[in-house]
């Protein structure tokens, strides 16, 4: 019968060239659906960039701090994580997981859906680790080890805790650091 | 709340909801290609099915048959697609319009019938799903034939919250309600 037709990313290429969604809309291709996004708010906009500061500046040349770009993660999915960290950037070619060693998502009222339902997603395509910023709690859930059934290692982190990434040894970053405390 | 598949429905993260408008850009662009078969229904782009020989040959003998009892009043088209609202333009398998079909797309207004040629496990969503969102649009006469059954489903007295009338023959003559011409047989359709 009828079903939702699945957008691949060159379908979505041709879509963002033909104009649709104007410069404003904030859309992303998640698993063949084109979904919009939160708006974001002066909290959201707050961490993003606190976590784009702390990472370049940790990361500096072992990778490239992505923000709110996009990054594909297979023919159907083309999302835009708050931030991410590539082992490079081309430019004739978007990042792929293969070459990602975190994606962040800062969350303000989307946490359900980002832990519960995109983290999972994300593992599924080989996303090595993600962390998901929870701005209201002040927490970061850190999220290791994908599986095709999600995240094998999943751990809250809060104040006095620190943030390292996996894939990249000696960073350090302070859960505090993150809110700017 | 999750949809069937397990994400989420609504909340901070909705699916697109893509407008006519939007529609006919994805289409110009060549978004989908050629071959493609898709139809816009609420807002969601929807695949429709493989047509397999039943179907087309279903198709083709209504066709034949409604032309005998259209023209030279009206016109059969057959997957011409139809606006119904600014978040739906389906592409039903055939539809009777009156005289006055110009270069725009077609609306609700200017069909005197539309027609879905169906079989399991799309007659569910022929009957339930588009059966509502053609009522709400005005269409005055919506017809399901079922393949398998070798029935046709009428559909008529559209209201915002569904058709008021429905009758399913198996036989019969059947006439277009905004055309007093000759009726068709139930029978012809599936011979």
């Amino acid at each position: 019968m009828a079903v939702r037709h699945a957008f691949t990313v060159d379908e979505w290429h041709c879509m963002g060239e033909a104009g649709l969604f104007g410069d404003c809309a904030r859309v992303e291709l998640l698993d063949g659906e084109v979904r919009q996004m939160s708006p974001i708010g002066s909290l959201h906009v707050f961490v993003v960039n606190r976590l784009t500061y702390l990472l370049v500046t940790r990361v500096g040349l072992r990778g490239v701090v992505s923000v709110q770009n996009p990054v594909v993660l297979n023919e159907r999915s083309e999302p835009e994580p708050d931030v991410a960290v590539l082992a490079e950037s081309r430019p004739d070619v978007l990042a792929n997981p293969d070459e990602t060693f975190l994606l962040v998502e800062v969350s303000h009222s989307s946490l359900d859906y980002d832990v519960g339902w995109k983290a999972p997603y994300y593992a599924r395509t080989g996303i090595r680790e993600c962390w998901v910023v929870d701005v209201v709690a002040r927490t970061v859930t850190v999220m290791r080890d994908p599986s095709p059934d999600g995240y094998r290692r999943q751990q809250v982190l809060g104040p006095g805790d620190v943030l390292s990434i996996e894939a990249l040894d000696g960073i350090a970053v302070a859960v505090e650091e993150v809110f700017g405390e | 709340m999750t949809a069937v598949d397990g994400r989420p429905v609504g909340g901070s993260s909705p699916p697109y909801s893509f407008t006519v408008e939007e529609w006919h850009v994805m289409l110009e662009a060549g978004v989908f290609g050629a071959d493609a078969r898709v139809e816009l229904i609420d807002g969601t782009v929807m695949d429709l099915d493989e047509v397999g020989p039943d179907h087309a040959a279903t198709v083709q003998a209504l066709a034949v048959l409604l032309r005998q009892a259209a023209e030279p009043r009206a016109v059969v088209a057959i997957e011409c697609p139809v606006v119904l609202d600014d978040h739906s333009e389906p592409l039903p398998d055939l539809v009777v319009v009156g005289p006055t079909p110009g270069d725009s797309p077609l609306a609700p207004a200017d069909l005197l019938l539309l027609v879905e040629v169906s079989s399991s496990p799309s007659l569910d969503y022929d009957l339930h799903q588009k059966a509502p969102l053609y009522a709400r649009a005005g269409v005055r006469d919506y017809w399901v034939t079922d393949l398998e059954a070798r029935t046709v489903t009428v559909m008529r007295s559209p209201s915002p919250s569904g058709y008021r009338d429905r009758t399913t023959h198996r036989g019969g003559p059947l006439a277009i309600v905004g055309l007093d011409g000759a009726p068709i047989a139930v029978e012809a359709v599936f011979s």
